[in-house]
């Protein structure tokens, strides 16, 4: 127990830890932007193999939490320091120990105020990886908001034109998710009678009436929204256009590759478990909104002549797929039971594989953007072209991540895809073509985008003689990425082998929690007062009086 | 027709018209919708925001700081209407003193029982 602790807690702290003592560097020594730099990248690459010892415990085949730790924190809220992984959290704490790595040294292009800027860096780094291994509601709340702040400061001072606008626009829409999200936790805690523990009030939550089924869709309402603004799905993604392109290239790659993450995460980790009664009651809906979203995203990707929006766009479009993934619950109208669960979980398990796949190549798309940028100093476009001439490697490695954000079958995206919309067949055989025909749309995109900038005969935009080569560090981490890529596109099974067993045991508790429920509350009929089927709103059962 | 023949049978021409062009069409509305929809819903909040925290400082300061004020106004102008019984004259002062004592004296034996 004390090596979970320390294991677990070093992970997400020694961040932290390496960000004060960078304070303690002096910025006016000729070597000390690089010192500090190398310090930095020294941090994150020791976290990153802190992920990987973390991994190297867990044992695959075990379905509930491991490596639990259990403080007491605030003993009079009934709050404690809970941490734990399992096969859901493991890879994203993979994914975020590695593009953090990666993002790091990505950063070698902030040139100003680069002590404040790496301190901020890593101080984001402990709020995702705290969001991911925490066990506690509370826990979860705070590290949920400690990623806010630094993700401010990033974007607005080391940012683009308008970056007190997308950074204000990021900042106050978040909190606003986080604040629904408050909400419902005290909703959970004045209910269950102060308990923060998350898979405590999982435990709970087939007990009708501990949490009513109307609070179940209450609670599940704002919590999605709060997570679908993080996610983010349509109609709550417009602050992601705005802060991607102001964000500096590094950022962009940690915001696209693991903060978009943590909406999904908390949809599967909260919203559903939580309220199994809600998540049935808004499935149709979120299966039709994640639809919408992929075709919405690739729609205004298509329209696009800014390089970094039209990859911000393409994200919304990917993580519509995550949404439909998770939400394809078809049950049996009159008994309540689960039809066709096998492919309830082939949509779950291909929600958390397509966002590790999109991690990766939606960070390795806004890096090959950011290279381009650093040279060239603009992103029309119109303006590009001609560049697999010039920059061969660069170019190749792009084409190479830029497929696998298309979802060409044998990279990483395809996997994601294919298993969300083989599970939405089952579920709704409309929406899986709507999502289907958003692969069409995606490859129409992207590869226009690879038409216009990378081929064609000559670059005859601004900055022509500043195009050189990739560098070392440069391509290491295109290199990484597209690996990884790869890997994941071929052996998929290396992270399905990590989450099947936890997202199995998911879905069963939520179907049996939710039949449980169904008896007792009978079919849903919709909202007419004179059924007596259905939630009733009663306002006792919001606050909590029994 | 032998234009028809020569160009592929049109059937570039025709996917430019019946896709590629419909498809660029409605990634315009797309866009369009996120910027003149959504993106001014949320400037129109932010703004109400923003005049709501403008009328609240109005409010504040005529309002509840004029409460604050009139009472000090009050306090002063009430100082300022006693001073008028500072006449420094000595022996209006003694006058007084006189008359009070009477007064008193007479009120004493009002009031007080007799027994």
């Amino acid at each position: 127990m004390q090596n979970d602790t320390v294991l677990l807690s070093l992970t997400i702290f020694l961040p932290t830890i390496a960000a004060f003592f960078l304070a303690f560097f002096r910025e006016d020594s000729p070597g000390a932007v690089s010192a500090m730099r190398n310090f930095a990248a020294a941090a994150t690459a020791a976290t990153f193999m802190l992920t990987l010892m973390v991994l190297s415990k867990f044992d695959s085949s075990v379905a509930g939490m491991q490596m639990q730790v259990s403080h007491e924190w605030i003993p009079s809220w009934n709050a404690y320091y809970r941490l734990g992984v399992d096969g859901i959290s493991m890879p994203l704490v993979l994914l975020t120990g590695l593009i953090s790595f990666l993002g790091m040294l990505a950063s070698w292009s902030i040139t100003k105020q680069v002590k404040g800027y790496l301190i901020l860096f890593l101080l984001l780094e402990t709020g995702m990886l705290g969001v991911f291994l925490a066990l506690d509601f509370l826990l979860f709340y705070v590290f949920w908001e400690v990623m806010l702040l630094p993700m401010y400061f990033l974007i607005g001072v080391w940012g683009g034109p308008r970056r007190e606008y997308a950074a204000i626009k990021f900042f106050l829409y978040t909190l606003a998710g986080g604040v629904l999200m408050l909400i419902a936790m005290l909703m959970f805690y004045f209910n269950s009678g102060s308990v923060f523990d998350l898979t405590e009030l999982a435990k709970l939550a087939s007990n009708g009436s501990v949490f009513s089924p109307t609070m179940q869709v209450i609670a599940f309402v704002l919590l999605f929204i709060g997570f679908a603004i993080k996610l983010p799905s349509f109609p709550f993604h417009t602050w992601l256009p705005d802060a991607h392109v102001e964000a500096p290239t590094p950022i962009s790659m940690i915001l696209a590759g693991v903060l978009l993450k943590m909406g999904g995460y908390g949809i599967i980790r909260i919203a559903m478990p939580l309220c199994p009664y809600g998540a049935q009651y808004a499935a149709y809906a979120l299966v039709a909104i994640g639809a919408f979203s992929i075709i919405y995203g690739a729609f205004a990707a298509l329209a696009q002549t800014d390089f970094k929006r039209m990859v911000a766009y393409s994200s919304v479009s990917h993580m519509g797929y995550v949404l439909i993934g998770l939400a394809v619950w078809k049950i049996n109208e009159a008994t309540g039971e689960t039809i066709g669960k096998q492919f309830w979980n082939m949509g779950v398990n291909g929600a958390m594989f397509q966002m590790l796949a999109h991690g990766i190549s939606s960070a390795g798309m806004f890096f090959m953007v950011g290279v381009i940028y650093d040279r060239v100093h603009h992103r029309d476009l119109n303006k590009f072209g001609g560049l697999m001439q010039k920059m061969p490697l660069y170019s190749g490695l792009a084409v190479g991540l830029f497929f696998a954000g298309l979802g060409l079958p044998g990279l990483c995206g395809f996997i994601g895809e294919v298993f969300v919309v083989l599970s939405t067949w089952n579920y709704s055989p409309l929406l899986a073509i709507i999502a289907a025909s958003g692969v069409i749309l995606t490859a129409g995109y992207i590869l226009w985008t690879i038409q216009r900038v990378y081929l064609g005969p000559e670059y005859k935009g601004p900055h022509s003689e500043d195009l050189s080569e990739m560098n070392q560090r440069e391509t290491f981490i295109a290199a990484t990425l597209l690996a990884f890529a790869i890997l994941l596109g071929v052996l998929p099974n290396t992270m399905f082998s990590l989450m099947t067993p936890t997202t199995d045991q998911l879905t069963t508790s939520m179907a049996s929690a939710y039949e449980t429920l169904h008896k007792e509350v009978g079919p849903v009929k919709g909202t007419h007062p004179d059924n007596e089927g259905g939630p009733k709103v009663s306002l006792n059962e919001i606050s909590g009086d029994h | 027709m032998h234009t028809f023949l020569t160009d592929k049978w049109i059937f570039d021409s025709a996917y430019d018209v019946m896709f590629v062009r419909p498809a660029h069409v409605v990634a315009r509305w797309a866009q369009a919708f996120d910027k003149s929809v959504l993106d001014s819903l949320l400037h129109r909040v932010s703004k109400s925001m923003v005049d709501i925290s403008k009328w609240d400082r109005k409010f504040d300061e005529t309002v509840v700081d004029r409460l604050v004020n009139v009472v000090g106004e009050l306090t002063f102008s009430a100082g300022r209407s006693i001073k008028g019984l500072q006449t420094g004259r000595l022996r209006q002062y003694v006058m007084f003193i006189a008359f009070g004592v009477l007064g008193l004296f007479l009120a004493l034996f009002a009031f007080l029982p007799r027994g």
